[in-house]
């Protein structure tokens, strides 16, 4: 009984939600300067073909309703979008959206998916020792380590780890998913976690600082709790009070920053994807924002919107498994 | 008959600050016999708090240990090894804390919490801490469905009962209560009074029963201790000290106990002054009404009016 209102309450503010983000979507990337017709104009005269430009402009113009007023094409596009419909990309037609993002998605979820859990792990487990310890000398110097690596931008140590181990020690390749000449089997899986390693550390390295801190300040928060105290006082020997009273604790609000990272995986990491030339979402989005490719863009958007809310309701019907004073109300 | 079980000795808690030491425990002295209930009483910011938690060792910087020796049983807690304390906590002394309302961990099981101590301390397995777990909620007045709740569903009268469950489970030989009752209403202050003066009767354990609240030591005390800026200016019989208060501050503690007959309510005029620059001679001097010349410039030390009556006053010689 209450659990069904539960859900429709929930689901009625997602969409809600969603629809506002799919509105300032479509109508913020229309306010770049320029238009899809014209950097189409200008690619055509890059290679030098003058015949029947003003037709094909006209025609492309038309076969995309660029000539409809905004308020029509939004119209259009929701029509299309609840027929499961993404529609053309406007650089790359007759390819649609969804294929594309089909064939790139894969890619930024297994980069981000693999470093998001594996810097989650990593930054939870070292933020729970330095808060844990916070007194102890190892953990003063590790807590400045983390805390540079957490403002270092994760761009800059892609480069910095480009600079390092693909020009002064070459160990790994400079860019691209995959070598076009390996295919098939082991090999190619060897192949694409070789050339994954270096955008993976540089996403690593920079948010498991993040996670490290904000867990160290969960921590100390609630080592600074009565119950913490009374556990002490109880004699629970040191790796309960760690795990059961301190870390148990700590962990929950940590949970909820790892529902958002989840969603932004879809996304995809734009500058790293850059940076590597890597064949996800990021790259993706950046082609497509080069381009103009509205149509590109919203599908991107949505994607990743629908990714961000569906992880943060996953992990609100999770929440009263792990914090027993939350419950479905 | 004296037979002490702990004995304080010139025990020193100060806080670090940026102005200089907060010395909040300033020396205190202070004995705890076999199976007796010493109560101790003092205004808020006196240092009761505090010196439990420098009896306890469980003070968390900036405050640290400054001197002096905590003998439980002829060993000197403080002297002691984190793991070797660890043995001796709540299994010799255990402690009900004074923010009993989030003691407990808001994540375990009521049970859960009970039982872990007693496995931690190696007593019982699994299965027998369980069922000791629902006998002791039974024996602070608690319904067995208790175990399975969660904190947050349980009011504070029956979080501050589980806490008090759970000091009785391993037998100390010592309970530290920490203001107990405060925060609760009248009629489960009473109640949670009685399962502490249980703790000694059933248990033979000895309990510090700290409060602000003079009437709950005239409850259940034995002997009462004064604790005033720091310092313990008064011990005794309860009895005695309830009849007869030697030390001016007792005296208007004592009256200012509210009583059905008494049309106007006295407090103690002036303020409490700061552990950071404690008064010259006697610390209650620019308070007291009886102060003289000498109470200003020499501190009074603790002497004997007989039978086991201390006070701290140069109204005593």
């Amino acid at each position: 009984m209450g659990l069904k209102r539960y859900f429709a309450e929930k689901i009625c503010m997602y969409l809600a939600s969603m629809f506002t983000a799919i509105t300032l979507n479509f109508v913020i990337i229309r306010l770049i300067p320029g238009n899809p017709a014209e950097v189409l104009k200008e690619l055509l005269r890059q290679q030098a073909i003058s015949v029947g430009v003003v037709e094909f402009v006209e025609e492309y113009i038309r076969e995309f309703g660029l000539d409809k007023d905004i308020a029509t094409q939004f119209i259009y596009y929701l029509v299309q979008l609840l027929h499961g419909n993404l529609g053309v990309s406007m650089t790359r037609f007759p390819v649609t959206v969804q294929e594309l993002i089909a064939r790139h998605l894969p890619w930024s979820i297994g980069l981000l998916g693999v470093s998001c859990i594996i810097s989650f792990a990593l930054g939870t487990l070292l933020g729970a020792f330095l808060g844990w310890s916070r007194n102890s000398r190892i953990a003063q110097g590790l807590y400045y380590l983390a805390l540079y690596l957490s403002l270092t931008p994760y761009y800059l140590l892609a480069l910095i780890l480009v600079y390092l181990f693909v020009f002064l020690i070459p160990l790994f390749p400079f860019s691209g998913g995959y070598s076009i000449s390996v295919s098939g089997g082991l090999n190619y899986i060897l192949d694409i976690l070789w050339h994954s390693t270096l955008p993976a550390l540089s996403v690593v390295l920079s948010s498991a600082g993040g996670w490290a801190l904000s867990m160290r300040a969960f921590m100390v928060n609630v080592l600074g709790e009565d119950f913490l105290r009374l556990a002490k006082a109880k004699g629970l020997k040191p790796a309960r009070i760690f795990r059961l009273y301190a870390l148990r604790n700590a962990i929950l609000p940590q949970t909820t920053g790892l529902a958002l990272s989840i969603g932004n995986i879809v996304a995809g990491s734009l500058l790293v994807e850059v940076i590597f030339a890597y064949p996800g979402m990021g790259w993706l989005l950046f082609q497509a924002i080069s381009c103009l490719d509205y149509t590109m863009i919203q599908g991107i958007f949505l994607i990743t919107v629908t990714a961000v809310l569906t992880s943060i309701f996953i992990i609100e019907l999770l929440y009263p498994l792990i914090d027993p004073r939350i419950r479905y109300s | 008959m004296s037979n002490p079980i702990l004995e304080v000795k010139d025990l020193r808690v100060y806080y670090k600050s940026i102005w200089g030491d907060y010395r909040v425990v300033d020396g205190v002295d202070l004995t705890v016999n076999k199976g007796e209930i010493l109560g101790l009483a003092g205004e808020s910011g006196c240092g009761k708090s505090t010196l439990v938690e420098g009896i306890l060792r469980l003070v968390e910087p900036p405050g640290f240990i400054a001197g002096g020796k905590v003998i439980f049983k002829g060993i000197d807690l403080l002297s002691l090894s984190e793991e070797e304390l660890r043995k001796i906590r709540w299994r010799q002394i255990a402690y009900i804390p004074q923010g009993s309302m989030n003691s407990l961990n808001p994540v375990i099981k009521v049970k859960d919490q009970m039982i872990d101590v007693m496995i931690d301390h190696g007593i019982l397995d699994k299965e027998e801490a369980e069922k000791r777990a629902l006998e002791l909620l039974e024996a602070v007045g608690l319904p067995s469905e208790t175990a399975d709740m969660y904190p947050h569903q349980l009011s504070g009268g029956m979080r501050q009962r589980v806490i008090i469950a759970m000091a009785m489970s391993l037998n100390p030989e010592l309970v530290v209560a920490d203001e107990p009752t405060t925060a609760l209403d009248i009629v489960m202050q009473k109640t949670v009074l009685l399962t502490i003066a249980k703790l000694r009767d059933d248990y033979g354990s000895s309990v510090i029963l700290v409060s602000h609240d003079m009437a709950a030591h005239a409850e259940i005390a034995d002997r009462i201790a004064i604790m005033y800026a720091g310092k313990i200016i008064e011990v005794g019989d309860v009895h005695d000290i309830f009849k007869e208060p030697a030390h001016p501050y007792t005296r208007m503690l004592i009256d200012s106990i509210p009583r059905l007959e008494k049309k106007i309510l006295r407090g103690i005029p002036g303020l409490a002054p700061s552990p950071l620059r404690w008064p010259s001679g006697c610390r209650f001097h620019s308070r007291c009404p009886l102060a003289k010349k000498r109470c200003r410039y020499e501190e009074p030390s603790l002497k004997s009016l007989g039978a086991g009556h201390l006070v701290a006053c140069h109204l005593w010689g």
